[in-house]
């Protein structure tokens, strides 16, 4: 009978961790926007070096697609002095409350995470 | 002339994305296509060299990626917002023109749900019109006919009645293939429950 091979553990690993990186990444840009208005290369920007989170291009937009479909930011075309049109992204009210309440969980689900995990310090067998 | 080509580069791209957001609005590609423009535009840093529009390009993706992960991401959006039946239709469809195997998935679903709306709108009809129509079962055959009018079984003035013999179609009738493949089921009578009188 044949069985279906496992996967090397590393590629398991960097699964989780991608998994772990888009379930996060939401929060991670809603709270970019938590200054101020951003367009979406500075999201980008402010993701690598405040957080350290490499994001891929290509997938910033459609995320704001659907942020902005669920009410939670809102967007304008600005004119730039470099030439071109930019598109500002701002959280809106909801935004504004919806991304308290995901830090608040984060928070508890990082620190629940965080206790359990403290035995692992030290204890390398 | 460098500007020039990187322009050319950057609308060649746009296009190519652009070709693989049909299942999108007019409205929604226009404005998906503005914002990679402007991207790039940034990106690049207002140079608009070949080298540093190619650099932003590589990063944003292919542009099938890169359509794909704006169409499948606006229609999910839409399927978890509206979940009334046409508007999960539509974006069922939407997704279908992704690819072959998309649009093979939506076939094939796509049959699942009329067989199941044909059976219920049969289901609906049979008490009010109750001549053979639809699924007419034996009760000592264990057999089964698809049926959408005639006489599969022996039937009374006015109501059907049903008797404990295979169906045989008529001189001259051409079984259909469900009559063939629920014939089938006669020649297995386990179990078969034989009809009283």
């Amino acid at each position: 009978m044949k069985t279906k091979q496992a996967a090397p553990p590393d590629d398991e690993t960097g699964r989780w961790e991608t998994q772990l990186r888009k379930g996060g990444l939401g929060l991670a840009v809603l709270a970019t926007l938590w200054p101020g208005r951003l367009y979406g290369l500075e999201m980008l920007r402010r993701l690598g070096a405040d957080a350290g989170l490499s994001v891929p291009e290509g997938t910033i937009y459609p995320l704001l697609s659907r942020l902005k479909a669920e009410g939670l930011v809102e967007s304008e075309w600005v004119e730039s002095d470099a030439g071109h049109p930019r598109k500002y992204y701002a959280l809106t009210e909801l935004g504004r409350r919806r991304v308290r309440e995901m830090a608040i969980g984060w928070r508890a689900f990082a620190n629940g995470l965080e206790r359990l995990l403290a035995p692992l310090d030290g204890d390398h067998r | 002339m460098s500007r020039e080509q990187g322009q050319a580069h950057l609308d060649t791209y746009l296009a190519q994305v652009h070709r693989h957001l049909r299942a999108l609005s007019d409205a929604e590609a226009r404005e998906t296509l503005a914002e990679l423009r402007s991207h790039v535009l940034d990106r690049a840093g207002g140079q608009l060299s070949p080298a540093a529009v190619e650099a932003a390009i590589a990063a944003l993706g292919s542009p099938r990626d890169v359509a794909r992960l704006n169409v499948t991401e606006r229609v999910a959006t839409v399927m978890e917002t509206d979940r009334s039946p046409l508007s999960v239709f539509r974006a069922t469809g939407r997704l279908a023109r992704l690819s072959l195997h998309g649009f093979v998935v939506f076939l094939v679903s796509l049959s699942g749900y009329g067989l199941a709306a044909a059976f219920l709108i049969t289901a609906v009809v049979k008490p009010f019109m109750p001549a053979p129509r639809g699924a007419v079962g034996s009760p000592g055959r264990r057999s089964v006919v698809l049926a959408r009018g005639g006489r599969p079984f022996a039937a009374g003035p006015r109501t059907p009645r049903l008797v404990d013999h295979p169906y045989r179609p008529r001189r001259g009738h051409r079984p259909g293939l469900a009559h063939l493949a629920l014939r089938g089921l006669e020649r297995a009578p386990h179990g078969a429950r034989r009809a009283a009188g």
